[in-house]
């Protein structure tokens, strides 16, 4: 989805709310430059990884396939063994879109796709060790799961609307 | 300083080095699936570096003006629909950084007194529907998508920080 004109409106309005940030406050303008390449730079080992991944798979899995295991002629069991990988995977949200895009465009359905993100993004069981460091066992005990289930609905939901529109 | 100042770490950085070794050796076996692979890592990275001039000055505009006193000022203990609302949009907007840095300011607004549902709608605001996150599943998936999925996780998101909450206090450990 090349939309040019998304791709520049949303850099002018960023920009310019930058710019704004910058003569009212010189110091917090550059902060925040140096702040945003920080963080986008300890990102890069892993964004490089995802888009090796993404290429890979492209040029190895082909959209039968996808269609097959993730497209509307999977049914339930799709959703459901999505929802199983994805509630072991921890991903940022700022590296899913890409992934999610290359399934969509190769077959698979917007509410698998949805219930991928969702899941995917929100928790993980292996960041359960990490979560009740923090806030204790018990919220992760109940939020872990939840989220695989409100991961479903949202899926199922998403897949009744797009059928929809 | 900011609390969301990101430290650099060596350590991804080496498994990206051994990363590429592996797919070095793979493409010595596999040499026709090279330029496949090399097209589609490009369709897809092209399209990121587009949006990535907005997404470096967002976080940085975000992390310099939206601070942790910021959204201990404004999440308060308060309760219902107004909270439910400010924990999501807090949630949305403070999530900068990684995930793992949710949990450590949540613990913060707990400690200070905000109830569980509140805190638990930031964490999965944070993670599922950051601000960062949702202008690049517009740029990558479109507008059709990008609301109808930011509206439904909306809901689910709020009725898990209440069922969580319930649970919680029943469970007993």
């Amino acid at each position: 989805m090349q939309d040019m004109t998304f791709v520049i409106a949303v850099n002018g309005i960023v920009f310019l709310a930058w710019l704004i940030l910058f003569l009212k406050d010189r110091k917090k303008g550059t902060d925040a430059i140096r702040i945003g390449f920080k963080t986008i730079f300890s990102m890069v080992p892993f964004l490089f990884i995802i888009m090796a991944l993404i290429g890979l798979f492209g040029s190895f899995l082909n959209p039968d396939i996808i269609t097959k295991y993730l497209g509307a002629q999977a049914g339930w069991k799709g959703f459901v063994s999505v929802a199983l990988v994805s509630s072991l995977l921890q991903i940022p949200g700022i590296v899913i879109f890409p992934i999610a895009e290359v399934l969509l465009k190769n077959g698979a359905t917007a509410g698998i796709v949805s219930l991928f993100i969702c899941a995917s993004t929100m928790a993980s069981i292996f960041t359960f060790p990490l979560e009740a460091k923090f806030l204790g066992k018990k919220i992760p005990i109940v939020r872990i799961p939840m989220i695989l289930i409100i991961s479903i609905c949202i899926g199922i939901l998403t897949g009744l609307i797009f059928k929809l529109l | 300083m900011s609390q969301n100042e990101p430290k650099i770490e060596k350590r991804p950085f080496v498994i990206l080095l051994i990363f590429f070794l592996i797919l070095a050796v793979f493409f010595y076996f596999f040499p026709e699936k090279l330029n496949s692979t090399l097209k589609n890592s490009w369709d897809s990275l092209s399209q990121f570096l587009l949006i990535l001039p907005a997404v470096v000055l967002l976080i940085g505009i975000l992390s310099v003006t939206i601070t942790l006193d910021t959204v201990k000022k404004n999440f308060g203990t308060g309760t219902g629909f107004e909270g439910a609302m400010k924990a999501l949009f807090f949630g949305s907007v403070f999530s900068v950084g990684p995930f793992y840095l949710s949990f450590p300011i949540a613990k913060n607004l707990l400690d200070k007194g905000a109830r569980i549902a509140t805190v638990v709608i930031f964490v999965c605001a944070w993670n599922g529907i950051g601000l960062i996150a949702e202008i690049l599943e517009l740029h990558f998936l479109g507008w059709q998508f990008m609301i109808t999925r930011f509206l439904l996780t909306s809901i689910f998101i709020v009725i898990t920080g209440y069922v969580t909450e319930s649970l919680v206090k029943k469970i007993k450990m």
